[in-house]
């Protein structure tokens, strides 16, 4: 052990590359030396960026604890469904891993044949899997009877050694149908375990930033389904949703920022008030917008979510106010103030009485979301090294950070249970991506794998 | 329920765990080596393929320069000088200065094909314009590439004006951009003009698009101060959304917080 010991030392190393390059007969440069030496922390940090941002770490927590399911390969039962069975599997270990709530153990992990166990109890060596490590055990196939295809998908308890009831029933679909019944049946297992729904078959929307185009789109959240809303071949932005699957979006089609509204199939323009027309946040009948009116300004005001005529005047302030989103009971509304000097989160009544300021710390807080749960608004935050990162503020103003040390992070927005939140985040040096967390920021997934330039999503609720 | 330990997979992982640690000194030392002898032959001859590179790199980019002329330029500075290493016998420099220089015409080429159409615009306006006689030489000073020119009436340029970080009153090296633009508006009493308000890529949309109205409008109450007719200054912001600068350096950012003169029918 001595002597491994020994040859683990740097100074081994040294005399080794020393006699080397002795031998060749030049001396050996400082170089050599870096390439073995461990580095000695990270770089310094910038000197003195101005210390006007934000100042709070990542909150050192226990960390979530991971339920551990394993996922057998999908048994293909008849009317050969190869291709579906792939997809079944394939949706069932992505969504589940994407929920934040599992770690999903590793197939080449499973020492036994699994493709031999059937679907029924009577079938299962629990032993193995327990042995395996898992808790939960994830059981499916795919059977076909011509164009049409029933899913079983049944989860077990390990430990237990039986089937656990989930709140899913299996249905003939289509072979489009499939992955909605995946879904809706991990919905129900996330409903075991955690007590409340998934997430899974809920639709964001974003934007798409290309050379001097930009376009909206919508997807699921696992990606599937994406469709284009935006037509013109310019500058579309900022979508937001309204009631009944409509989307928001500002556009310049008509050479300013004209506010259009995409609802049954087709793309209406609803404000087209000179200046800036965006940020549309729609609460129970009431539809409060970003606008300028022709004046110097931005203000927050109340329009006719049907005419988009003005109803009312929120603010009326000589600095910038944008980016309206209302409490979950339509009667505050939190938005982005630069009255104060730098930019800010404020709130004020649904009548724009009370308002009052809600961030005192940081110079730049930008796109608010008010948590579904009421007790949080999310928003983008400078920090004091001139990075961008997720805080949420509850309502007295205490601040939390979600994101850090991870490139930018940008327009955070809650799921409709408030328990994940999506955003933009730069890190990983391939542009502008979504992710996704949990709302206490401890997992972090990335939603789009591939490209950059995505912006501003948004997660209909 | 039986055992957890001993299955074959924990059995595996720890024989290779095992084996890495016992090989680990060899692929440390040898590792060592290589670096050593690369660094020895690096000292003994010119670095010819990093050369050989970079020269290429610069013919990738040299039909596009015009697109790209400060990089460009750079890149072939950064070229001759490591050349001008090698002459001297200085191979690290020169290898160093040879592997910047090929990155920096592959910046040059890659910013000239982003932004192909637009410097093609650009390119053939200035062609025009330089075909015509009367240039007002105290235009050449004022800052900015992307000003545009009135071919018909124009005496001089509109130029485009700059702002600092999170401003909406403008750079104090503008000052000249601003009155270039003034005498401009008053030498073509009947053109009017957009002015189109940008921010950099810092921040998010909506308050970026805030910001680059009240730009624009600031532009607008300058020139109406100095006399400009309002009804012929028009405003637009596009915010964040049209970059004039791809980078995230500070240059970048500052080339893209601006506005625009348009000259509109």
């Amino acid at each position: 052990m001595a002597y491994d010991r020994l040859m683990n030392t740097p100074w081994f190393h040294l005399i080794v590359a020393f006699v080397v390059t002795a031998v060749v007969g030049v001396m050996f440069s400082a170089t050599v030396v870096a390439q073995d030496e461990p580095q000695l922390g990270d770089p310094m940090p910038d000197e003195d960026v101005e210390q006007q941002g934000i100042e709070i770490d990542v909150r050192v927590g226990a960390r979530r604890s991971l339920i551990s399911l394993a996922v057998p390969d999908t048994i293909e039962q008849r009317g050969g469904v190869l291709e579906e069975a792939e997809k079944v599997e394939e949706i069932l270990r992505r969504n589940l891993e994407l929920s934040g709530y599992f770690r999903l153990l590793p197939e080449d992990s499973f020492f036994f044949d699994t493709d031999a166990e059937g679907m029924l109890v009577a079938d299962i060596d629990f032993s193995n899997w327990f042995n395996v490590g898992a808790q939960g055990l994830i059981k499916s196939s795919v059977a076909r009877d011509g164009d049409e295809f029933t899913l079983d998908l049944r989860l077990y308890g390990v430990e237990q050694g039986r089937q656990i009831s989930v709140d899913w029933e299996a249905e003939v679909v289509s072979r489009e149908g499939i992955r909605g019944q995946v879904n809706a049946f991990i919905n129900a297992v996330l409903k075991h375990y955690t007590g409340e729904e998934g997430i899974f078959g809920s639709r964001i929307a974003f934007s798409l930033r290309g050379d001097r185009v930009k376009h909206i789109y919508t997807m699921e959240i696992d990606g599937s389904n994406r469709q284009r809303i935006s037509q013109h071949s310019g500058i579309n932005l900022v979508p937001t949703f309204g009631p009944g699957g409509q989307v928001y979006f500002t556009s310049y089609r008509d050479g300013n920022p004209d506010l259009f509204v995409f609802r049954n199939g087709s793309v209406q323009k609803l404000s087209g008030q000179p200046g800036q027309n965006s940020g549309a946040a729609y609460c129970d009948g009431r539809l409060a917008l970003t606008m300028s009116r022709g004046t110097e300004n931005t203000d927050i005001y109340l329009i006719d979510p049907q005419s988009g005529s003005v109803q009312q005047r929120l603010t009326e302030h000589w600095a910038i106010d944008v980016s309206p989103s209302w409490s979950p009971d339509c009667r505050r509304i939190a938005f982005v103030s630069g009255r104060s000097g730098g930019a800010h989160i404020f709130t004020m009544n649904a009548d724009g009485s009370d308002q009052q300021r809600l961030t005192f710390q940081g110079s730049y807080n930008t796109t608010p979301d008010w948590s579904p749960r009421g007790d949080r608004i999310v928003f983008s935050g400078r920090d004091e090294h001139d990075k961008y990162d997720v805080f949420t503020v509850d309502l007295d103003g205490n601040i939390e950070r979600l994101t850090q040390d991870q490139g930018n992070n940008f327009e955070p927005h809650f799921s409709p249970d408030g328990r994940y939140i999506i955003f933009t985040s730069d890190r990983g040096g391939e542009g502008k991506r979504i992710w996704l967390m949990t709302r206490d920021g401890q997992i972090q997934k990335p939603l789009t794998t591939e490209g950059g330039g995505y912006e501003e999503p948004a997660w209909e609720r | 329920m039986g055992t957890m330990t001993g299955t074959p997979i924990f059995n595996t992982i720890r024989f290779i765990r095992e084996a890495r640690m016992r090989s680990n000194w060899l692929v440390r030392s040898l590792g060592v080596m290589i670096i050593a002898s690369i660094s020895l032959f690096g000292c003994k001859s010119a670095p010819q393929a990093e050369l050989d590179d970079a020269e290429s790199a610069l013919l990738a980019a040299a039909v596009k320069k015009d697109c790209a002329q400060e990089q460009y330029l750079a890149a072939e500075k950064l070229l001759a000088e490591a050349h001008q290493h090698v002459e001297d016998g200085d191979y690290d420099a020169a290898e160093r200065k040879a592997i910047a220089a090929q990155r920096l015409a592959n910046e040059a080429r890659e910013y000239a094909e982003a932004n192909w159409e637009d410097c093609q615009r650009r390119i053939a306006e200035a062609q025009r314009d330089a075909t015509e006689e009367d240039s007002v030489a105290d235009d050449e000073d004022a800052r900015g590439d992307s000003g545009r020119r009135d071919d018909e009436r124009g005496t001089g340029e509109l130029v485009t004006v700059y702002f600092p970080y999170n401003s909406s009153e403008i750079a104090d090296q503008s000052r000249e951009a601003m009155e270039a633009n003034i005498r401009w508006m008053r030498e073509n009493p009947d053109v009017r003009v957009r002015l189109e308000g940008h921010t950099d890529i810092r921040g998010t949309a909506e308050y970026n698009m805030a910001l680059g109205q009240r730009r624009a409008n600031f532009v607008r109450n300058y020139l109406a101060q100095r006399g400009i007719e309002r009804e012929r200054m028009q405003i637009l912001s596009y915010g964040q959304e049209l970059l004039v600068s791809q980078g995230v350096r500070e240059s970048d950012h500052a080339q893209n917080r601006r506005v625009e003169f348009v000259p509109v029918e």
